[in-house]
């Protein structure tokens, strides 16, 4: 095991303070240049991966706490990862995890970062999520609901979190304390601060009213970003784009999204739809002239599948990150429709997301053939290329 | 046109030889067949009913048979390139009015010739309702796929005692356009060893006719298609039809190859077969294998069902290997009407009524002939009119 490593930053800080003016929104120090972006997206193969929970974890409590934290089965599924040649994962934490035990969920991560680097993966991690259950609890966690799609899965922080901003400085904290300890750390890939940040939420949850959630994200998201930046990360920052027609620099972008794309240092986004929406996604995020990552795609039964997703992102040269690895816990081979009916006496008929078993079998071999064939070309390249 | 069912092949043999077959006139040989494949543009077409119509009695009947729609609906088909519609007929229509029927279907022949489709006609049918009723038709159940469909000729037709009507049906028929070029082949059974589409209503009038509590036995059923099947091919050929005979198989357990365990009724389809058909409703792999199975037969192959993109079957990544083997292609669906086919299988279990499923399962166009992914109708009407250059170019014909 390599000890954790931290990193002195106050140097870095003291110069930020002396050289810029501040306001809430403004980092320490600035945002990457579209050249810093390209030239750091030119140093990587091809992304791909997936967004990653083990099996035997409901949600990012049941991944991360002490209790159930296990790298025996983190280390089988990443194996599975690599086999196929995927570069990276993304991986969320929580807000609760910072706050329940700073020390051990650092070590843990430092143990999932040595996992991954074993595997030639590195991770984009994930701070906030605006996702499912907006009422987060630590502790032992609930089973899933059957036949449901990721029925346990927590926002970060959540309903409460959001309206009480008094506490906000624990998410500064946390910001802090986890870029400051891995922002130098060259197993990691790139931060997403905030996954889907003006997602109303989804489910079956009483849900904060939309247009007072995009209010509070959209002031809690600057400070995130600034937060992230003021621990001087090696590592570009993101939020993704999820929704919304147009989000063209000329769209009608709401606050939310405004902040996303202009504190983004490599733009990210989601596509679940069928390949032309895809490739019109890419052209109408051309325009921001910095490197593109698909954070979450593949909804088999939405069109979204990795047999025509693939070669459009290729064809761009954006990463791609799809979401579902292995069927596990989280239940993400359940449809969306799901939280209205249930899969309970039949399964669907398709795997929504996810693709091994947990034995890694995997659901569809033209998949994963796929994959392998495609990230064998990539390497080639980029050997070629270095 | 059905989920595939697992089912234990109880008394379902295996490797059985085909029963003979006396026709009259002869199955083609692989070079006719292949002779009158290479005189056929790359053929492109839906399995269509008119949009107002719940099922094949509905379509055909004397009081809602609907040419104004098919005339409209067909030119949709002519405006993406299709050159063949695969259309269902009844025994039961014979029976109620063989003149009628006859001239309907003329009526039909003729709007399709319009607007340079030619269709294949399917015969027989072994898919949902096992109780065929003439009259008017019951309306669709909200958020189920194909509730209406009813077989050909149903539980009470298979039974012995009903042979001599189906003969009727199938020589009265071919009898009639079995020279008529406008038609482009006979499906004569589609399905027909398919074991599911019992109904569970015991209440259902025909249930009630049958005296078999609703539930008609399906080794029974299999049973007499098997002894029917190689008489309706016999029967057609008596009426010595320029058009090519084929029956399709469909169950994507079995191995079809001609070294493969087929199942008795595929054997009968199999070796009886002018050109031969088949469904795959699978990702393109398992189109591909299917494929490559059939290939040995040396014979045209047509798919005459596939497309259910909540299952993996579309027509982005179908269509190219009909292009590459050369197949032709029938997906199921066309416009969106009363047999609700754009409501997934599982809709028998769980109807879509609170919430539309997430995708259109089959189906191309609405009503109004926007098509319901503009991507789909551009890719076809491209491989169409590539199809149609090449076709010209080698043939010096347009269609």
């Amino acid at each position: 095991m390599k000890p954790i490593k931290f990193f002195l930053v106050a140097g870095t800080m003291a110069l930020a303070l002396s050289t810029q003016s501040f306001s809430p929104a403004q980092a320490e120090t600035q945002r990457w240049t579209a050249e810093k972006a390209h030239v750091w997206y030119g140093q990587q193969r091809w992304l791909v991966g997936s967004n990653f929970m083990p099996a035997d974890a409901i949600n990012q409590f049941e991944m991360w706490q002490a209790d159930t934290f296990n790298p025996a089965e983190i280390d089988r599924e990443l194996g599975y990862a690599e086999g196929l040649g995927m570069n990276t994962m993304r991986v969320f934490l929580h807000d609760q995890l910072w706050a329940q035990d700073s020390e051990g969920f650092k070590k843990r991560i430092n143990t999932f970062l040595e996992i991954a680097d074993k595997h030639h993966i590195r991770p984009m991690f994930v701070l906030f999520d605006s996702c499912w259950d907006p009422n987060p609890v630590p502790g032992k966690q609930h089973p899933p609901i059957p036949g449901t799609h990721n029925s346990g899965w927590v926002q970060s922080p959540g309903t409460a979190g959001l309206l009480d901003e008094a506490g906000w400085p624990k998410y500064e904290a946390y910001v802090k304390g986890i870029v400051g300890a891995f922002g130098k750390d060259k197993r990691i890939l790139a931060w997403d601060v905030w996954n889907e940040p003006d997602n109303g939420g989804g489910g079956n949850y009483r849900q904060l009213d939309e247009q007072v959630k995009i209010a509070q994200v959209a002031k809690l998201l600057p400070q995130v970003f600034a937060w992230t930046r003021s621990q001087d990360p090696i590592q570009p920052l993101t939020a993704g784009l999820w929704h919304n027609d147009d989000w063209s620099p000329t769209g009608k972008l709401n606050a939310v999204e405004r902040i996303q794309v202009e504190e983004s240092d490599i733009i990210t986004f989601h596509n679940y739809d069928w390949p032309e929406i895809l490739e019109a996604r890419i052209k109408s995020l051309q325009p921001y002239g910095r490197p593109m990552i698909l954070t979450e795609y593949m909804a088999r039964g939405n069109g979204s599948t990795f047999d025509s997703a693939l070669p459009v992102a290729y064809k761009y040269n954006v990463g791609v990150i799809n979401w579902g690895f292995v069927a596990g816990k989280s239940q993400t081979n359940m449809p969306w429709d799901s939280w209205q009916r249930p899969y309970t006496h039949n399964p669907p008929t398709l795997w929504f997301h996810d693709i091994f078993y947990v034995d890694g079998t995997p659901y569809r071999a033209a998949e994963t053939d796929q994959i392998k064939t495609m990230t064998a070309e990539a390497e080639k390249a980029f050997k070629k290329r270095r | 046109m059905k989920p595939m069912k697992f089912f234990i092949a109880t008394g379902f043999a295996l490797t059985v030889l085909a029963p003979a077959v006396h026709a009259e006139t002869a199955r083609w040989s692989p070079e006719k067949a292949n002779a009158w494949y290479a005189q056929q543009r790359w053929l492109v077409g839906s399995n269509y009913i008119n949009s107002s119509a719940i099922n094949q009695l509905e379509m055909w009947q004397a009081d809602t048979f609907n040419p104004a729609e098919i005339d409209r609906e067909l030119g949709y088909a002519e405006g993406i390139g299709m050159n063949t519609m695969r259309v269902f007929l009844h025994d039961q229509l014979w029976a109620q009015d063989p003149e009628g029927f006859k001239k309907r279907i003329d009526t039909f022949l003729d709007i399709a010739a319009k607007h340079h489709i030619k269709p294949m006609l399917v015969l027989f049918d072994s898919c949902w309702d096992p109780y065929p009723r003439l009259g008017t038709q019951p309306a669709p159940i909200p958020g189920v796929h194909n509730s209406g469909w009813v077989q050909s000729p149903g539980a009470i037709g298979l039974r012995e005692e009903n042979t001599a009507n189906l003969k009727a049906y199938v020589e009265g028929i071919v009898g009639a356009f079995g020279k008529d070029e406008r038609i482009l082949a006979w499906d004569l059974w589609n399905e027909p060893d398919n074991r599911d589409g019992q109904t569970s209503d015991w209440t259902h009038e025909g249930a009630i006719q049958a005296k078999d509590g609703g539930r008609s036995d399906q080794d029974t059923k299999v049973a007499n298609v098997d002894r029917l099947l190689p008489q309706v091919f016999a029967w057609a050929r008596s009426q010595d039809p320029i058009q090519p005979l084929t029956s399709g198989v469909w169950l994507t357990a079995n191995d079809w190859s001609p070294n493969g365990k087929r199942s008795v009724t595929e054997a009968i389809q199999l070796d009886n077969s002018d050109v031969i058909s088949f469904h795959s409703y699978e990702w393109p792999e398992g189109l591909e294998k299917r494929i490559k199975m059939l290939q040995p037969y040396g014979r045209p192959l047509l798919l005459t069902e596939y497309m259910a993109r909540g299952n993996g079957s579309t027509f982005d990544s179908s269509l190219p290997l009909g292009v590459k083997y050369k197949v032709a292609m029938i997906n199921w669906g066309f416009v969106l009407g009363k047999s609700q086919t754009n409501m997934p299988w599982d809709s028998w279990q769980r109807p879509y009524t609170a919430n539309p499923p997430t995708l259109w399962f089959h189906d191309i166009f609405y009503a109004d002939g926007q098509p319901y992914r503009k991507a789909e109708t551009d890719q076809i009407r491209d491989l169409t009119a590539k199809a149609a250059a090449e076709f010209t170019a080698k043939s010096g014909k347009t269609q």
